[in-house]
């Protein structure tokens, strides 16, 4: 790539041959026109077709060692996982030893057992009859079901309830600490006559379910995975809503900025047919929109929008200096066609850079931006000047432009100052003491998800609250690292490999953040103990293998394996912060370590805490690195493009001021470097090279036709500032309403991107002519 | 009904789970390590409590041992060699303290509870005297089948001889012995002076030392316990008698310092946890179902205490000023002076084991670790003062 920016002060108005490619695309407008229309036709209907999706493997990086070792055990820990908890709880003042209560709780549980995707021989609740109360006396056990046979609903069997409830061991389980809630568990079947439990119509039923029986004496609450993907779908399915607000904004953004109908509505067309392009693409290569992807559209409207200005801008201020409608678009073209692929590619080679992630959404999101990214430079670069070139801008925008060209603009003649010997040392001192600030700021920087509860959803949504009550209520996280003890086929029951795990489960009671733990070998203990009639200095393994199969035998189903070679340790943490996660699976990397052996080895990791754990690793090995891969991409590209060290420097220095400071605003705001925010960075770069080339082009281009700095960013400013600035804006907005997003990471994403589409404009407009100051305005020109 | 279908197979695969097991378990020594410092040791599973007038004692599960000086404001974990779960403790002589659990396991400490060293793993021990049975077995029926060779018709109504078979069984008792390393617990230990004291345990153990605890010997042939019950928990009362009470109501009786042993009439068929002497002599006994019972000094009767429970009773202790504590299941505790004890109950619900007294609290011991009880170490009369 050649720098070729033609001064745009020199009018070759004789020129009308231009670039062999301004004439492949100018010589045949009706036959591209006419392609682009068939294109998009099909892409479109292509593009209606694009299903939702939120898949869990996507979400997790599938080649970290930890996801390797969870994939190959999966179906043993089926038991494990996915199961819905329904909590019936009190409102006003009492308790749940109440009839009306008992009656209502049987009503849900009813309901609940006929609820299609539950598995009913597993449900669990004071109902259930597989949820008994023991007791040892002189002749073994005694036991029955918690609520008795004879369960009448009047004071005595309440007591008698009160009474099993007590000798059961279901409280913090099933029944709240507090005695005014008690849950449901239902267990959810994989398929569903054949076909794999559908989460969103699931999710749909359990909130029918919470509309038929939240009354004003009770209320229902419902925590569980299928719970979550289906809040989550429904919530990015909302983001459709946003997009309409993003197109309405940018059309008033535009009409304020133009002034012309054509002007405003022919980027806007030009930038949806770029989206339905980009989904029409994305669905013929077998892409879904899972609620990461969906930014991604945004994005490249924004990014759309954003080129699509500048080639107004351009064409416009062409207009105003005589060339005819036809002429000002060549103009425009010819003016803008390197420089914005050079931003565009910039732009996708940035997102490339993501594909270093081995998380299958981030990579997604990778190739669903890049792709978008293309499709810019053919529908904002091509389309958009063709089209320019039989509607042109209107008279009142070309005189507006030609009043602007001929009035010195205050604002920007005051801002060219920048570049002046006085202000650049200052800006720079400024520059650089946010910089360290930013640096301070970024080192506080976490990785991970950093709020309670299921962190994909805001705080105060339902699903948390609902979340918050059952953890505060009951003895239970839903923070959950499951450590994979693995022994040879049939010897999970031998002594060497329970006592290992005996040992370590205690070793980890102590770890801090672990709250807890559960194994089929404390299970085992507790039953060994049951058996030496309750006895709890029995309460500990024997060495004696008849003790410890009959105490196996009795642990519930789901926690061994068919095979017995699996014993998995639960460990309930305090919460997922990413230093928590890593305190704790270095501890058990140090356990395994010293103590694997052929009896017992010990593995990471399942549960949500055991993938948020990979997932932090992941992002933490492939942050730095992806990270130095983007500037290194857009470096090169702006050294091949101008030539010039000096151009790397003024382009590439502003933008690393954003991305610290966007680290440092990271950690201010309490939001963690996740799955949602890493790809945040690249596309920050990625994108906010595009004023820095725009910006230096010009500049370059004013000064090389022999002007000072200082007039060369007068310039600068006065033709492409305006653009710049207002791109900045757009793509700010277009991202910047996904703040409103119920969905947390959504929410994070918008923010951080409208920070950093904003500074990167205030970086290139501010920082960038001081930097210039010093690299390029010592050199004289050569007039 | 899966669960069966799961574990059914597992009986067939036992024997290859057995001897894979047991080869990697032929030294004893390499399967005990020293207990984890943990800083969760105070909220473990703590078993039992003893009390010398400088210092105080706990232990638990994960060989934990907690000890506690007068002065000292927090409990500090002691160095313990061993792994296993610790049932009992008591107080020897001076520095010297005992500590009793799994495995056969005896450790003791001479200072005062901070270092302990293992002084007998009964893993060990069963061995050594396994081996020494096999060969005196094996030369006794030697002699044995010489004899019977000579004679035509061996004397089988000679009670104090064994038969050529009891001896054949007991070297095949011997022999496995000699293969495994399943040893019961020890449950108790208990001191009737500073060098002569008794170790009991699980399917009839007792063992006894002369010198402190160093050494031990395998008394369990003292006691008749032909069914191999468990043998619980260990006092000596204000005569001088030391009882011992355990499984299914089995309780004995030693006149001569556990030399010899009777069993006495148990006024209950359930299991013993908790025996305990009283100040004036006498005896207070507890056990399955809230059975609990007491003896005065001159009664040959056990008068039941009548408490208004089903509640399994672990432990019991006598606190200052003759209060008595029994401790059970579900944190269950009936307090008072004998005979009105009231049952109150901790309200996280868990297990008592013991109690002891600190200061003015008392703490009860037992899952989850250290609690303190709702009521004063002073009697109910001295409550206010004692706030």
């Amino acid at each position: 790539m050649t720098s070729s920016v033609t001064p745009p002060d020199q009018h070759p108005q004789a020129n009308t041959q231009g670039p062999w490619i301004e004439r492949l695309f100018f010589k045949h407008r009706v036959f591209w026109c006419v392609l682009f229309v068939i294109v998009t036709l099909l892409l479109g209907w292509r593009a209606t077709m694009v299903k939702p999706e939120a898949s869990f493997e996507k979400l997790i990086p599938l080649t970290h060692p930890y996801i390797e070792n969870l994939m190959a055990r999966r179906d043993d820990l089926k038991g494990l996982a996915n199961s819905v908890r329904i909590a019936v709880t009190v409102k006003g003042d009492g308790d749940i030893f109440d009839a009306d209560y008992m009656a209502h709780l049987r009503k849900v549980y009813d309901e609940v057992m006929f609820m299609p995707g539950v598995d009913r021989s597993a449900v669990k609740s004071l109902w259930a009859p597989s949820v008994r109360w023991t007791e040892v006396t002189e002749a073994g056990f005694a036991g029955g079901t918690v609520i008795p046979d004879t369960y009448s609903g009047d004071a005595a069997s309440l007591k008698r309830l009160r009474e099993n409830v007590l000798k059961s061991g279901q409280v913090g389980i099933l029944v709240a600490n507090d005695f005014r809630s008690t849950i449901i568990q239902a267990p959810l079947l994989e398929t569903v006559d054949g076909q794999p439990l559908d989460y969103q119509a699931m999710s749909a039923r359990l909130n029918e379910l919470r509309t038929q029986f939240s009354t004003d004496q009770y209320d229902i609450r419902i925590i569980g995975f299928a719970k979550l993907i289906g809040d989550l779908i429904d919530g990015a399915t909302q983001v459709v809503f946003f997009f309409l607000l993003a197109i309405a904004i940018t059309f008033v953004l535009l009409w304020l900025y133009s002034r012309c109908l054509v002007s405003t509505i022919i980027p806007l067309v030009c930038s949806i047919i770029a989206v339905i392009w980009q989904l029409g693409l994305l669905q013929l290569m077998g892409y879904g929109l899972d609620p990461y992807s969906m930014l991604v559209p945004f994005l490249v409207f924004a990014i759309a929008v954003s080129h699509g200005v500048q080639v107004i801008n351009a064409t416009a201020i062409e207009a105003a200096q005589g060339a005819g409608k036809m002429m000002a678009a060549r103009l425009a073209f010819r003016g803008l066609y390197i420089a914005g692929m050079l931003a565009l590619v910039s732009d996708a080679i940035g997102f490339m850079t993501l594909l270093f992630i081995e998380i299958q959404v981030i990579q997604d999101l990778a190739i669903a931006a890049a792709l978008g990214v293309a499709v810019v430079i053919l529908t904002n670069l091509v389309l958009l000047p063709i089209l320019m070139s039989w509607l042109g801008v209107s008279r009142t925008s070309i005189e507006r432009v030609d009043r602007a060209q001929h009035q010195t603009s205050p604002i920007w003649h005051r801002l060219s100052f920048l570049s002046h010997a006085r202000a650049a040392p200052i800006s720079l001192l400024i520059a650089l003491g946010l910089g360290i600030v930013g640096l301070y700021g970024s080192s506080q920087l976490q990785i991970g998800d950093l709020d309670e509860g299921a962190p994909e959803l805001r705080p105060d949504s339902q699903y948390n609250q609902d979340n918050a009550y059952i953890t505060h209520h009951y003895a239970t996280s839903a923070d959950v690292l499951v450590v994979m003890v693995t022994t040879p086929e049939q010897q999970c029951v031998a002594y060497p490999a329970m006592q290992m795990v005996d040992r370590f489960e205690w070793m980890m009671r102590n770890v801090e953040g672990v709250q807890g733990t559960l194994s089929p070998v404390s299970i085992a203990k507790r039953v060994i103990a049951g058996f030496n009639e309750g006895s709890l200095k029995w309460q500990t393994l024997s060495r004696n293998q008849y003790v410890l199969n009959q105490a196996m035998s009795n642990v519930p189903p789901g926690l061994v394996n068919n095979r017995c070679d699996l014993l998995p340790v639960i460990l309930y943490l305090q919460d997922h912060k990413a230093e928590t996660l890593s305190r704790v699976t270095h501890q058990v990397e140090n356990f395994a370590s010293a103590h694997n052996s052929d009896h017992a080895r010990f593995m990471l990791a399942a549960g949500s805490a055991g993938i948020e754990a990979a997932t932090n690793e992941e992002i933490r090995r492939a942050q730095n690195f992806m990270l130095a891969f983007v500037y290194a991409v857009v470096s090169i590209l702006v050294l091949v493009t101008f030539r010039s060290w000096r151009a790397v420097v003024c382009i590439v220095a502003p933008l690393g001021l954003t991305s610290v400071l966007c680290q440092a605003l990271m950690a201010w705001l309490g939001i963690g470097v996740k799955v949602a925010t890493l790809p945040v960075i690249a596309l920050g770069v990625g994108i906010g090279v595009d004023y820095g080339i725009y910006i230096y082009s010009r500049l370059k281009a004013y000064m090389q036709a022999g002007e000072r700095l200082q007039d060369a960013y007068y310039h600068t400013l006065r033709s492409t500032g305006k653009a710049v600035s207002f791109t900045g804006l757009t793509l700010a907005i277009g991202v910047g309403t996904w703040a409103f997003s119920p969905i947390k990471f959504q929410a994070d994403m918008g923010i951080l991107l409208t920070f950093m589409f904003l500074w990167n404009m205030i970086g290139a407009l501010w920082l960038l002519p001081a930097i210039a100051h010093y690299l390029l305005g010592r050199k004289q020109p050569a007039s | 009904m899966r669960v069966g279908r799961r574990f059914g197979c597992l009986s067939l695969l036992m024997a290859s789970v057995w001897s894979a097991s047991s080869q990697a378990a032929t030294d004893p020594n390499s399967l005990l390590y020293p207990a984890l410092k943990a800083p969760l040791a105070s909220q473990a599973l703590l078993l039992d409590a003893a009390t010398a007038p400088q210092r105080q004692l706990i232990v638990g599960e994960h060989g934990i041992v907690l000890y506690h000086d007068q002065a000292s404001a927090s409990w500090q974990q002691a160095d313990v060699p061993v792994s296993t779960m610790l049932t009992a403790v008591t107080h020897v002589a001076d520095d010297i303290w005992l500590a009793v659990g799994h495995d056969g396991i005896i450790i003791r400490s001479t200072d005062n509870g901070a270092h302990w060293s293992l002084v007998h793993h009964e893993v060990k021990a069963r061995k050594a005297r396994a081996q020494a049975d096999i060969e005196r077995l094996k030369k006794e029926i030697a002699a044995l089948s010489e004899t019977d060779a000579g004679e035509a018709y061996p004397d089988e109504g000679d009670a104090d001889q064994p038969s050529l078979d009891d001896l054949e069984y007991a070297l095949d008792d011997a022999r496995f012995a000699l293969e495994h390393n399943d040893v019961p617990p020890l449950l108790d230990v208990m001191m009737l002076d500073a060098q002569h004291g008794f170790a009991a345990g699980g399917y009839n153990t007792l063992l006894e030392t002369h010198d402190a605890g160093v050494s031990w010997q395998y008394v369990a042939d003292r006691l008749p316990n032909p069914e191999g019950l468990h043998n619980n928990v260990m006092a000596q009362d204000g005569q001088g008698h030391v009882w011992l009470a355990g499984e299914r109501g089995s309780l004995y009786r030693s006149d001569d310092q556990g030399q010899t042993w009777h069993s006495e009439n148990s006024p209950y068929t359930g299991s013993w946890f908790a025996l305990t002497a009283l100040p004036d002599g006498g005896l207070i006994l507890a056990g399955l179902r809230g059975h609990a019972y007491w003896r005065q000094p001159d009664s040959e009767t056990w008068q039941s205490l009548n408490l208004p429970t089903e509640t399994t009773f672990n432990g019991a202790k006598v606190l200052p000023n003759d209060q008595v504590v029994l401790l059970g299941q579900g944190g269950i505790f009936a307090h008072g002076v004998l005979p009105h004890l009231t049952l109150s109950a901790l309200p996280e619900r868990e297990s008592l084991l013991t109690a002891i007294k600190r200061k003015d609290q008392v703490i009860g011991v037992g899952q989850g670790g250290i609690h303190r009880l709702s009521f004063s170490a002073d009697s109910a009369a001295h409550q206010e003062e004692a706030k």
